[in-house]
């Protein structure tokens, strides 16, 4: 059994015109498919990450440059994270594909936890 | 009525989907407009729609938390803190803010939640507002309803509602409308303001030919919170009330009937009423008996024994016509509208028979009142096929045919009208 991380990109202009009950259905599809992955022992845990404030850090020519960002305003944002396990990165295919976040995001990127 | 004696099947009739975002959204956004003043009310606005915006995106990952509404508090709190920064003039335009923000913030006192929302709900009743726009306004600033929504609830284009709700904030704003409970002179005169409003509402989410989209039902369920709240508070508890509360009721009771299953709409005589949800129509008796009270008799209360009267008949036939048309009678005197005279008419002709109707039609007088009302023309169509005037029946029902219904109805008189073509084809081919 490995590690994937599912990493869950939002369009922040996507959710501002839904209204008070689709958020709601949003919000409900997504305790459904984390709770069914959590009952098979899938779901490791998952968070929002925090939309202002970021920074990159950057080394070029042996100095450290710091910069604001990646800002919340961009058209794609990592607006957080599932890690799950599973046997292959096909099935991690398998169990994301029914993620509502394919619907209601923009897009989910899945990278395997490389072990030795 | 026994008040909640056990014996009463169990309550199952609130609604199987909650609506946490719904009235969440509402009651912060009741909070902050008060808070904020009529003036900001965009403002308030804006920053519960942004709480609900982080509420979606954090508990995607979480869930909804235990307690939504201290969450999305605190979500608002600080973006109010935010504007407030940024916009040094607000703080003086707007001294409500700052007031609002020391408030301790919990526990969250559910006496003063409740007084946001009655004072919200008075501030969409007001009266320099129109009929349509104080509907429109209750469900989206009370009911927490969406423009999309509001839009389907009321069979609109999304911009013609997003217009019709813009113009009437415009109006609160610009005449910065007081939003408060009215002091004790002018209660009841706004509290029959807000119980029309809720009537218009319940007319709306009743309307006949929309099924049971789930919009319309919310509709319906939004009538009963709002009674509910109104009966919550000492103030704003009254007899009038419970009857609207109990009318709402027995409406609802019916919804699941009104359709068969290849959802062609069903009139009061085919409806299977074991289908009639019998715990709405217990409640419904309950608060029927609450609002005999007083010494105000309104057309609510009139209206609300109507409605009992069916609820109560098993079958369409053993329906107490004669107590129905007393209460018509008190009705058409309390409230004297076309639509009532003709709903009366439709009374007699069931007691006493389609001719006695059609007399009392011609005397109603209603021809250029109703003229564009669909159906007053079905209901002379029905009356002149009960007496065996298909002719005339038939010059009816294409009178009816040629207004505007919505589809499961138009089907409905279709079908109808093909049926007395038939008969009068089989019957009696000579007449002209």
């Amino acid at each position: 059994m490995s590690k994937f991380m599912l990493m869950l990109f939002d369009n922040p202009a996507q959710d501002i015109n839904l209204s008070p009950q689709q958020m709601q259905q949003v919000v409900a599809e997504y305790k459904q498919w984390a709770e069914q992955l959590a009952r098979q022992g899938k779901l490791v845990g998952g968070d929002k990450l925090a939309e202002h404030g970021g920074k990159t850090l950057r080394g070029s020519a042996g100095k450290l440059i710091i910069t604001d960002g990646p800002f919340a305003e961009a058209k794609e944002v990592l607006g957080g994270y599932f890690v799950i396990n599973a046997n292959s990165l096909d099935e991690a295919v398998e169990l994301s594909k029914t993620c509502p976040h394919i619907k209601y995001g923009s897009s989910i990127q899945i990278r395997k936890v490389d072990e030795v | 009525m026994p008040e909640d004696s056990p014996s009463l099947p169990p309550d199952n009739t609130h609604a199987a989907t909650d609506h946490v975002f719904r009235h969440e959204a509402a009651r912060l956004r009741a909070s902050l407009v008060r808070a904020f003043g009529a003036r900001h009310i965009d403002l308030a606005e804006d920053v519960v729609q942004d709480a609900l915006v982080q509420a979606l995106k954090h508990w995607r990952f979480h869930g909804v938390p235990d307690n939504p509404g201290a969450w999305l508090l605190s979500v608002a709190r600080r973006r109010a803190i935010d504007e407030l920064r940024r916009d040094r003039v607000l703080e003086r335009s707007a001294p409500g803010i700052a007031a609002w923000l020391g408030r301790p913030q919990a526990p969250r006192d559910a006496g003063l939640v409740l007084d946001d929302q009655l004072a919200m709900l008075f501030a969409c009743a007001a009266p320099q507002l129109a009929p349509e726009s104080r509907i429109a306004l209750m469900l989206h600033l009370v009911a927490g309803f969406s423009v999309a929504e509001v839009a389907r609830a009321f069979l609109l284009s999304e911009d013609a509602a997003s217009q019709r709700i813009l113009r009437a904030k415009r109006l609160l704003r610009d005449e910065q409308a007081t939003i408060e409970v009215p002091d004790e002179t002018h209660l009841p005169e706004r509290l029959d303001a807000v119980l029309d409003t809720i009537y218009l509402m319940l007319n709306e989410g009743h309307a006949p030919g929309v099924g049971n989209d789930p919009v319309r039902l919310d509709v319906l369920e939004e009538c009963t919170r709002l009674c509910e709240l109104l009966l919550e508070h000492p103030r704003t508890t009254a007899p009038a009330v419970h009857a609207m509360l109990a009318m709402t009721l027995f409406t609802r009771s019916r919804t699941d009937a009104r359709m068969d299953e290849a959802g062609v709409l069903l009139m009061l005589d085919q409806q299977p009423r074991d289908k009639w949800n019998q715990a709405l129509i217990q409640r419904g008796f309950r608060h029927l008996a609450l609002a005999a009270s007083g010494t105000r008799l309104t057309r609510y209360h009139i209206e609300a024994a109507i409605a009992s009267i069916h609820a109560r008949a098993t079958t369409f036939e053993s329906t107490d016509w004669a107590e129905l048309l007393s209460l018509y009678d008190l009705l058409v005197r309390a409230h004297p509208t076309p639509i009532v005279r003709l709903n009366r008419v439709v009374v007699i002709a069931m007691l006493h028979g389609p001719q006695a109707g059609l007399r009392a039609l011609d005397e109603a007088d209603l021809q250029s009142a109703l003229a564009n009302y669909p159906p007053f023309h079905a209901v002379r169509a029905q009356l002149f096929e009960r007496a065996d005037l298909l002719h005339e029946a038939r010059a009816a029902l294409l009178a009816a045919l040629a207004l505007p219904w919505p589809a499961p109805h138009q089907r409905l008189l279709t079908d109808r009208l093909a049926n007395l073509e038939q008969r009068i084809s089989n019957g009696n081919p000579d007449r002209p």
